[in-house]
């Protein structure tokens, strides 16, 4: 890849508002990860506010343990949705670039 | 000497040999013995990420320690999760649009300096060494558990074996062993689960509420708070599984197997699909063996509950059954060595002789032959550290290869991709700093020191993952940067978000991929 290709690509609109879309989708994710994941070692290994049964013996430690995979694969299969458009945005921008170069070239 | 298991476990192996055969045949360039070629399809390789990730610690030590301790076992899986999260959104596209054979080579994409490769290189060996010589011996234990074969004529045996596949059919051979792994995993996963929610009506609740009867409400209850020490080891814990995922060699070099950022991406959602249906089936065989088997029957067995699930399945499925499972146990530790062994034997061969000794001047033969002997010679050294280690210890091993690859691989990836900044300087700070502090942090804490621990926590990784980044963000301000920035940032930067500009570079199923350069 030479530079002149590189920088073609980087200016155009599409790459800057894949750019901006990855960096708001991952920012999210970072923020909702933190959010609902952290607490659960913090809750379980310093408190025991999480001892309280549910159903039965079950008690809310284990329903907030396995709604952790509930949680991830939600944002998993968003990101599979998302990444979609992601890709439709990277085609694009190389084809601007191509473009652009073809009419500077 | 269980003759039932004995005979399913060779059948799995006479299947694993056959599949080497294919393979060898096939396995001619260095390409092919590091990477397959770059052509294996995604849903493939999310099998065999499962294959290769899972351990037999998770599958036996997992179950065995939530039979045993309840709530208290999850705390080893409790990231999972996140930990292959962080794979799909953030690592595992760009390492494919970057990166050739080894992990090395996505850094040494955007630094061409010999010594970064050399340190990544490095920290892949500590990494893959320490793991392979875990996964050593606990196949010599294992085997001696549940086969009855002696320790030595084990270890020697799996050796052959993985040195057979990796010399022979490369990654090629290890990537549909490590997908037969997978899918017995998860066959045998499955089955298992759903025995034990036949026996309770496929009413999990009443599992747990007979677990309470017969141990007691803490049998399925967190354990009590154990201080401060106690709350942030368990902390650290979490952040050395959340990240160090990311940052093991042999589980990156997995989506440099495939042909484009889509099979990359396809991948790395069915490895976490995978990956999440085992772990959420593990509690419920963990508390099933408990309530089934009993708890003394399996602490008699083995005091750790290693024999946890192997017990399960022989009360719930027979000698068949029992046999099945011994055989999936087994096939996980040769899985996951074979691409312990292509991981480090790429370091070795790919970047220390390959890039850094001949300067990237070998010539094919000479790579493809590197590539072999490198792999021959780190599974001779794996196999007789492990020959020596047998009554050695080795519970912190897996802490200390997750908190190293936290700590020493994952800020750099990361920072590589992400920040425009980032020079060679930071990036070897980074990885030397990452490195150091947390292998030194568990040689000072408790689980080498004992009562004498310097270092309180016995997984460093809350301190050493926050060093490593920082190291690596003062390295980048502090030293002056030298001419080593190989390409510009502008390259990387699109790389990684379009792929490779190549013309050759479209893929058919998402367009932006990249045929690796």
């Amino acid at each position: 890849m030479r530079k002149d290709d590189a920088r073609a690509v980087v200016e155009t609109a599409a790459f800057q508002r894949l750019v901006g879309r990855k960096r708001a989708f991952l920012a999210a994710c970072f923020v909702f990860v933190s959010l609902f994941f952290l607490p659960l070692p913090v809750l379980t290994s310093f408190t025991t506010l999480l001892n309280g049964p549910v159903v039965g013996a079950l008690n809310w430690a284990h329903i907030y343990s396995f709604s952790q995979f509930a949680a991830a694969g939600i944002v998993a299969l968003l990101y599979w949705t998302v990444a979609r458009r992601f890709d439709r945005l990277a085609r694009q921008a190389r084809e601007e670039a191509s473009g652009s170069e073809g009419r500077s070239g | 000497m269980n003759v039932t298991a004995l005979a399913i476990t060779v059948i799995v192996l006479v299947m694993t040999l056959v599949i080497t055969y294919w393979a060898a045949v096939r396995n001619k360039s260095a390409s092919s013995q590091y990477v397959a070629g770059g052509q294996i399809k995604g849903w493939v390789n999310g099998l065999a990420i499962t294959g290769d990730y899972v351990s037999a610690s998770s599958f036996l030590g997992l179950t065995g320690a939530i039979a045993l301790t309840g709530y208290g076992g999850y705390y080893l899986m409790m990231a999972i999760p996140i930990a292959f999260l962080v794979v799909l959104l953030a690592v595992a596209e760009p390492l494919r649009n970057l990166g050739k054979f080894t992990v090395a080579d996505m850094v040494a994409t955007r630094f061409r300096a010999r010594r970064v490769r050399s340190v990544v290189a490095l920290n892949t060996v500590v990494i893959s060494v320490f793991y392979m010589v875990a996964q050593f011996v606990g196949a010599g234990v294992l085997t001696r558990l549940l086969l009855g074969i002696p320790y030595t004529v084990a270890v020697v045996t799996v050796g052959i074996l993985m040195t057979v596949y990796v010399m022979a059919g490369g990654m090629l051979a290890t990537t549909w062993i490590q997908a037969l792994k997978g899918f017995l995993l998860l066959a045998g996963t499955v089955v298992l689960t759903l025995l034990v929610l036949a026996s309770f009506n496929f009413n999990p609740v009443s599992m747990f509420d007979e677990a309470a009867i017969i141990y007691g409400e803490e049998a399925v209850l967190p354990p009590p708070p154990a201080g401060l020490v106690g709350g942030l080891d368990v902390i650290s814990l979490q952040v050395a599984l959340a990240l160090g995922t990311a940052g093991l060699p042999h589980v990156l070099i997995r989506f440099l197997t495939v042909p484009d950022t889509g099979a990359a991406r396809s991948s790395a959602l069915n490895a976490f699909f995978m990956i999440g249906f085992f772990f959420l089936a593990i509690p419920f065989i963990g508390y099933g063996a408990a309530v089934i088997v009993g708890r003394e029957s399996i602490a008699s067995a083995n005091p750790a509950g290693n024999l946890a699930a192997p017990q399960l399945a022989q009360t719930l499925g027979g000698d068949i059954f029992f046999g099945a499972i011994v055989a999936v146990a087994l096939s996980i530790i040769i899985a996951t060595l074979a691409g312990l062994v292509i991981a480090s034997s790429g370091a070795f061969g790919h970047d220390f002789y390959t890039n850094v000794i001949r300067g990237g001047e070998a010539t094919p033969r000479e790579q493809f032959l590197a590539a072999r002997i490198s792999a021959g010679a780190i599974s001779v050294l794996a196999l007789l550290i492990a020959l020596g280690a047998r009554d050695f210890n080795l519970a912190f091993i897996a802490t200390l290869t997750f908190a190293v690859a936290a700590s020493a691989n994952l800020p750099v990836i990361l920072l590589t991709i992400y920040w425009k900044r980032f020079n060679v300087s930071g990036a070897i700070t980074g990885m030397l700093v990452g490195l150091v502090s947390s292998v030194g942090l568990v040689l000072a804490g408790p689980n080498i020191m004992g009562e004498n621990a310097v270092f309180p926590l016995t997984n460093p990784a809350l301190v050493s993952v926050p060093l490593g980044f920082l190291a690596s963000y003062l390295g980048t301000v502090l030293i002056k940067p030298t001419r080593d920035q190989y390409e510009s940032y502008d390259e990387i930067f699109v790389r990684t978000n379009v792929g490779s500009l190549d013309a050759t570079a479209q893929t058919a199923d998402s367009g932006v991929g990249a045929r690796r350069p």
